[in-house]
């Protein structure tokens, strides 16, 4: 079982004492580390190779071995000249100077010292619930010691209230704290911040916007809720409407969809899987996958982040011994492999190497169930998300799931793939089965953004967003690195992690930020490894170049200040000019 | 001497242990790995057929007859007692136009989970009102009712604990004992002497791990009987075998009780001795969403681990605004839970009447559960009385061999009458066949 999950959330999720105290060995904060990113360059073979693009180590195309799967398992002619113009993903993740990490190891120990140490002195000041003498406790001890001791003292880094829409720019609700960050009062006051915080990918949150007059438009037609599951009488024409429509965005036969994204994988990952199949998943696989899949009780191995060569290495042993615990000598294959990935990682900003998975899955046969929560609209030419991005063919990949969260802006999930899969899940989804059907205006607003990114509506406001996402990412991603600040991820990414390493560094840069009205996420430990505590950035197309050169400037402030500009990695000088970015 | 010994013995100590690993760890090494035989690999590749994606002998259905669509209620004469509409908010016009001005405030989704820029305002006022209507300390908010009993139980239930539940317990709830990997115990629907005896049998069994917790889950009206669970014994033995006890409340919060408060106010029993109730908006307050409330100290913990709040984006603005305006409704208008009851009671008593029929569910609850008397075939007859009802403009859901309705306070007593006789007809085409 995955036991590190790589969430989309920042704090204590799933701690528990026994993998902390695992974690806090020596050796595996080394591994740990290696599991992460250093292997990367002595596992994949082209990194021999180690051309760099402005700070980018090339990947992808070089490899010998897909250039063989390529030639033996992709044919038709339309993918080979796909294959031909190739995308050479550029993708970094810099290891950090040595001193950087010792010192965020010890920076780590100071503050659970402390955090032992105040909880001594000042015990916690929350009521203690009534009658409940002899009772076991609720939850184990070193939880709630780690939520008030540890987060408890940058828990005003986190939950900021909103009060406007998510847009470019967001209202935050003041607050202070007159108690370290025990209880929070609101001032009154209000903030208005440059959103770098939500998943607004593509500005639709604005509602200004057609598409949400249309959501408006059929709030007042259909009401708020059909108050029934999709089976039993609480499907309506948008749901019908919207499946289609989906589908044809995708260029796939069918789509069926769900009320809630985390719902969508939590719920049908364990109605297409039983246990006897294998689930090979990658190592920063989202909370909701990894749930679903300890749903289904199959065997769960994790392969390294993004590591094509480790999935191909497990992908051998595991067929060669097939299901454990067989009678002696006895080989008995797995009933069905899947391969678990997403997208763009949301915590990593990576952007997964499809088209070699997709040559693996066929070489060995196995499923390919792809999460693109947050690369659905974020990237690819028009919009279609990884698939399109490579210039795969979506039927290639055996469940393409996503979520309208992002950037549709809405609520939701859907599952597309073939007309049998999709009818299966119909019948046997438990989402369809026992769960609300999404709510009208909802299913509205996707519709409406489907219809501008596809075209339908007459315009090309859909492409001009893509392309201004894209541009927009290329700008902030490449004046990133002429500051000198370590960015993970893909170039094409419009999610933007921003090492910090330290603890308190988090907090400071998130602090600093809110109070130069920018609006930033600061992730830590569990969500991120220990070692690796990263602010990200989300770029959306509603950003304008201003917006971002004001971020920009401010971030320089911030690293300047305390200390961020850890990247060795040549700087390309050359001022970057936005127009003039050229697109992939 | 014995300052020597001690020395000696100290020094020797820590020399074994390391000693010991040492050897542990040179042996783990010298260990051979098993080879892979190449060929062996190769063929195996070759030869490995794995199963189809899926398992096609379980499509039962074309499409149509899986996703039965909303009826048009504008048809007069129809009578959709399939979607839960206690209140009539579903229609309600008011809550639409608050609607409205939420999502030209807000928009339409919250683009983010609640840790991310994901809680918006009203998130914070639902939270307090609901946390205020139920007179308990706080309360947490989930997009999704499904994913909200799933997740709050997950939260707090481990591997260790193990988990005293009903056997009708909601299948979302048997999920979240799935996720939570528990040990769980069911014990006869409703029956608290099966209860004792199962907690006895526990009991006697003794050398339990010291950290392990029980819990006690269960369901305020069942969904899948419509039946009220008997909360003072249940109470009782809580005391008596210190469990923890979680209610879920998705269909009795804003129904039972004389303000509505659940089935808490039902049996007056006081609500600081539950240690959560968990609901969801989808019920009596007409939106989508789920929540969970009780003491501060716990349902802190829930903003922290339970993974369908954190890892979740939140609800969108406008389905929150949609339960505060219910909630209003309810505070300043607490009469109409005595109309609802009344209503309940009446369509109980009628259904009771019919002489082929057997009414399952409690008198008071809003959901009613019906099946036919005879045991027989009760599957296929009850589809053919489904098919006859539908036909006829009445609605309702063919659960497994039950039929499932709906009573909401806008029936009156020609809905009511039309639904009986229909009930009736069906049932004699049913025996006549």
């Amino acid at each position: 079982m995955a036991t590190r999950t790589s969430g989309d959330f920042a704090i204590t999720e799933l701690i528990n004492e026994d993998a902390f105290q695992n974690r806090s060995h020596k050796k595996e904060y080394s591994s740990l580390y290696q599991n992460g990113y250093s292997k990367h360059s002595d596992t994949n073979s082209l990194c021999k190779q180690k051309k760099y693009l402005n700070g980018h180590t090339l990947t992808s195309s070089s490899d010998e071995e897909y250039l063989n799967f390529k030639d033996k398992y992709l044919n038709g002619t339309s993918h080979n000249k796909h294959f031909k113009k190739e995308k050479v993903l550029k993708e970094s993740f810099e290891k950090p100077l040595l001193i950087t990490t010792l010192l965020t190891l010890l920076s780590f120990y100071v503050l659970m010292f402390l955090g032992y140490l105040s909880q001594a002195l000042f015990p916690p000041k929350v009521l203690k619930q009534r009658n409940r003498e002899g009772y076991p406790r609720l939850y184990d001890k070193f939880s709630s010691f780690y939520s008030r001791y540890v987060y408890r003292r940058v828990r005003d880094c986190w939950n900021y209230p909103i009060c406007s829409v998510p847009g470019a720019e967001v209202v935050l609700k003041d607050r202070i704290t007159k108690d370290h960050c025990w209880t929070f009062e609101f001032t009154g006051l209000e903030r208005k911040c440059l959103n770098l915080g939500s998943y607004n990918y593509l500005g639709f949150a604005d509602p200004k916007s057609s598409c949400t007059e249309f959501a408006i438009e059929c709030a007042h037609k259909y009401g708020l809720s059909t108050g029934a599951t999709r089976q039993q009488y609480g499907t309506n024409e948008l749901h019908v409407e919207l499946e289609k429509l989906t589908a044809e965005f995708l260029g796939v036969e069918d789509a069926i969809t769900f009320g809630m994204g985390f719902a969508t994988n939590s719920l049908n990952i364990p109605a297409l899987i039983s246990p006897g199949c294998l689930l090979i998943s990658d190592e920063r696989n989202h909370a909701s996958l990894i749930l679903g899949m300890r749903l289904s009780g199959a065997t769960v191995k994790v392969f390294r982040h993004n590591d094509v060569k480790d999935l191909e290495k497990i992908l051998r042993t595991q067929i060669y011994y097939g299901q454990p615990n067989q009678p002696k000598e006895q080989h008995k294959p797995w009933k069905k492999i899947f391969i678990f990935v997403e997208g763009i990682y949301s915590m990593e900003g990576s952007i997964v190497h499809l088209p070699q998975i997709i040559a693996l899955k066929k070489k060995y046969k196995a499923y390919l169930y792809l999460d693109e929560a947050h690369s659905i609209g974020a990237i690819g030419k028009s919009g279609k998300g990884v698939v399109d991005y490579f210039g795969c063919d979506p039927k290639d990949i055996d469940i393409l799931m996503g979520t309208y969260t992002k950037s549709f802006a809405s609520a939701g999930g859907y599952i597309a793939g073939s007309k049998k899969l999709i009818r299966f899940l119909r019948e046997h989804s438990y989402g369809s089965k026992y769960a609300c059907a999404m709510s009208p205006p909802v299913t509205a607003q996707i519709i409406g953004v489907l219809k501008v990114l596809m075209g339908k509506d007459g315009t090309n406001l859909g492409k001009t967003r893509i392309e201004t996402l894209a541009r927009n990412t290329q700008y902030f991603r490449r004046r990133l690195a002429q500051i000198g600040l370590i960015t993970y991820g893909c170039e094409d990414s419009p999610v933007v992690p921003i090492l910090v390493y330290l603890y308190s560094k988090i907090a400071m840069c998130v602090r600093t930020l809110i109070q130069n009205n920018i609006a930033t996420v600061g992730v830590g430990y569990p969500a991120t490894p220990l070692l690796e505590g990263r602010i990200r950035v989300c770029l959306s197309a509603g950003h304008t170049k201003e917006h971002l050169d004001y971020a920009l400037d401010m971030l320089e402030k911030v690293a300047d200040d305390i200390g961020l500009k850890h990247s060795r990695l040549p700087r390309d000088t050359k001022p970057i000019e936005y127009e003039k970015i050229e697109l992939n | 001497m014995d300052t020597f010994k001690e020395n000696a013995l100290n020094t020797i100590g820590p020399a074994i242990i390391v000693l010991v690993c040492t050897v542990f760890y040179l042996s783990k090494k010298k260990q051979p790995k098993k080879e892979i035989n190449e060929e062996l690999l190769n063929e195996r590749i070759l030869t490995y057929k794995p199963e189809p994606l899926i398992d096609y002998s379980k499509i039962h259905y074309d499409n149509k007859d899986i996703e039965i669509p909303a009826p048009d209620e504008s048809i007069p004469g129809c009578l959709n007692l399939a979607k839960v509409n206690y209140f009539n908010f579903l229609n309600n016009h008011e809550f639409r136009k608050e609607a409205e001005v939420c999502i030209k405030k807000y928009g339409v989704g919250s683009c983010g989970p609640r840790g991310f820029y994901g809680t918006v305002d009203v998130h914070l006022t639902l939270e307090s009102r609901l946390a205020k209507f139920l007179q308990m300390e706080e309360s947490v908010l989930y997009s999704y009712g499904f994913s909200t009993i799933s997740s709050a139980i997950s939260a707090y239930c481990k591997k260790s604990d193990i988990i005293f539940c009903d056997e009708k317990i909601s299948f979302a709830a048997a999920q979240g004992f799935l996720a939570a990997k528990s040990q769980v115990v069911y014990f006869k629907h409703n029956d608290t002497n099966d209860l004792e005896e199962k907690l006895k049998e526990y009991e006697k069994k003794g050398k339990h791990k010291k950290r392990m917790s029980k819990f006690l889950i269960v369901e305020g009206i069942y969904a899948s009987t419509g039946t009220i669970c008997p909360l003072p014994k249940l109470m009782e033995i809580r005391e008596k075998y210190k469990l923890r006890i979680f209610i879920d409340e998705s269909l009795s919060f804003g129904v039972l009780g004389k303000e509505g408060r659940g089935v808490t106010e039902h049996f007056g029993i006081d609500r600081s001795d539950v240690d959560m109730i968990m609901g969801s908006l989808e019920g009596s307050l007409g939106s989508i969403g789920g929540f969970g409330v009780g003491a501060s100290i716990v349902v802190e913990h829930q903003r922290l681990s339970s993974l369908g709040y954190c890892f979740s984006a939140s609800l969108p603005p406008f389905l929150s605004q949609v339960a505060v305006c219910a909630l209003d409704i309810f505070e300043n208008n607490p009469g109409i839970f005595g109309e609802l009851e009344t209503i309940c009671v009446k369509v109980d008593r009628q259904l009771r009447s019919l002489e082929h029929y057997n009414v399952i569910s409690d008198p008071l609850s809003p959901l009613k559960v019906i099946t036919t008397k005879e045991v027989d075939n009760r599957f296929e007859k009850i589809t053919l009385i489904h098919r006859v009802c539908t036909s006829k403009n009445i609605y309702m859901v063919n659960a497994d061999g039950y039929l499932k309705l709906n009573v909401s306070i806008v029936l009156d007593d020609s809905d009511i009458e039309k639904l009986l006789t229909t009930l009736k007809e069906a049932a004699l085409i049913c025996n006549d066949n």
